[in-house]
């Protein structure tokens, strides 16, 4: 009984850290691309 | 200008005062030991015009501003540290007083995001947040002195500034973002950076600040995670040497190079509509202390500053001193796709 519960604890565990580190990006990432600043642009 | 240099043992130190020397901002320079006292900063000061902190290390960093108002010189002190920040700004009174300029930041964080953030904020009629982010490689968290402004910084809740009224949220929360490449997407997390204390000030509106941060190691959050953990314990320093070794040893293996990323994102009013612009940069995280430090010494011998305790950057003209960087071969980008016309315009 005691083993199956510390597995059962065991598993949660591993289940929210993987969740945690497969969930979809929460936050679009605003993408496009760069171009360097020269100095017509300081002005 | 003539200088004292409490240590100038950092590399990048060196690069700033012989860019300065070359330029004929800094005519003389001495240094004293980094372990020198206030009082011994202070006979050092008799006859030059500013006091250096020449590292990033929190002893520094109080002394500099001290012996600089008991001196009454200028002082230039790099603090990537919002606890640091914080603490000079304790001093903003005192230094008006007797008339001097603190110059505190003249480090990368936070000089290069506000002199960003102030020139992106001339497209704008007012400004309403602002998210600064930061990649840090491994060599820039092997740093001692870095490490401890990161798990300062990432320990429990994270200063923020929400409609000009500072307040907290929880650090940590990742999410992706992407900046200039070779750094590309990285995960970034909320967390308490020097740019939340006077950024909102040196913009139109008076924005929201959040600060976030990232590692270019793709296993980062998890050793930040665990420095944080030891921090929360009351073991900052320790938690600081932990993260610093760690990453020193990261840092010797990496393939992932060490260039840090910066990105710098606006969002206000432009006329009626709503715009967005992102401006950034890649480098070597020394290249920017460097550049920072001649920025700030060059603006006091401009005469810029008022008295009081000042970012370097949020003074005067952002041509000028990005002229300056882009001459020292210190380069920024413009993230295209939001810089074109408004999205949201209603008008």
């Amino acid at each position: 009984m005691r083993k199956i519960a510390v597995f059962v604890v065991l598993a949660s565990v591993a289940a929210v850290i993987a969740l945690r580190l497969v969930r979809a990006d929460e936050e679009p990432v605003i993408a496009g691309s760069w171009r360097e600043l020269r100095p017509p642009d300081f002005q | 200008m003539r200088a004292v240099v409490l240590g100038d043992g950092e590399p990048w130190v060196r690069r700033a005062l012989d860019d300065l020397g070359r330029s004929g901002v800094l005519t003389e320079v001495t240094t004293v030991p980094a372990s020198s006292s206030v009082g011994d900063l202070v006979d050092a000061a008799v006859g030059v015009d500013v006091i250096l902190a020449g590292s990033l290390d929190s002893r520094a960093s109080m002394r500099v501003p001290l012996a600089a108002i008991a001196a009454r010189r200028h002082a230039v002190v790099p603090a990537w540290s919002a606890a640091d920040q914080r603490d000079h700004l304790e001093l903003h009174a005192d230094a008006k007083e007797v008339g001097i300029t603190i110059m505190s930041g003249a480090s990368a964080s936070p000089a290069i995001p506000v002199l960003l953030a102030r020139h992106a904020a001339k497209q704008f009629d007012e400004v309403r947040l602002v998210e600064v982010s930061w990649a840090l490689p491994p060599d820039a968290l092997a740093d001692l002195a870095t490490a401890r402004a990161v798990v300062e910084g990432s320990v429990g809740l994270a200063l923020v500034r929400e409609e000009a009224a500072f307040s907290s949220a929880p650090a940590g929360h990742t999410a992706p973002v992407a900046f200039p490449e070779p750094v590309g997407i990285a995960r970034a997390g909320l967390f308490g950076g020097a740019e939340v204390w006077r950024l909102p000030d040196t913009l139109p509106g008076r924005p929201s600040v959040r600060v976030q941060l990232a590692g270019t190691a793709p296993w980062f959050w998890f050793a930040l995670r665990a420095a944080s953990l030891l921090g929360r314990a009351g073991r900052t320093d320790a938690a600081a040497a932990a993260l610093s070794l760690v990453m020193s040893r990261v840092a010797r293996l990496s393939t992932h190079g060490s260039w840090a990323g910066v990105r710098v994102s606006l969002e206000g009013r432009v006329g009626t509509g709503s715009r967005t612009v992102v401006v950034g940069g890649f480098d070597n995280i020394d290249t920017w202390n460097a550049g920072a430090m001649a920025l700030a010494v060059s603006s006091l011998a401009r005469g810029e500053a008022g008295p009081g305790v000042v970012v370097p950057g949020s003074d005067g003209d952002t041509t000028a001193a990005l002229q300056q960087f882009h001459d020292a071969g210190i380069r920024f980008a413009a993230l295209d796709d939001a810089l074109s016309p408004p999205r949201h315009a209603n008008g």
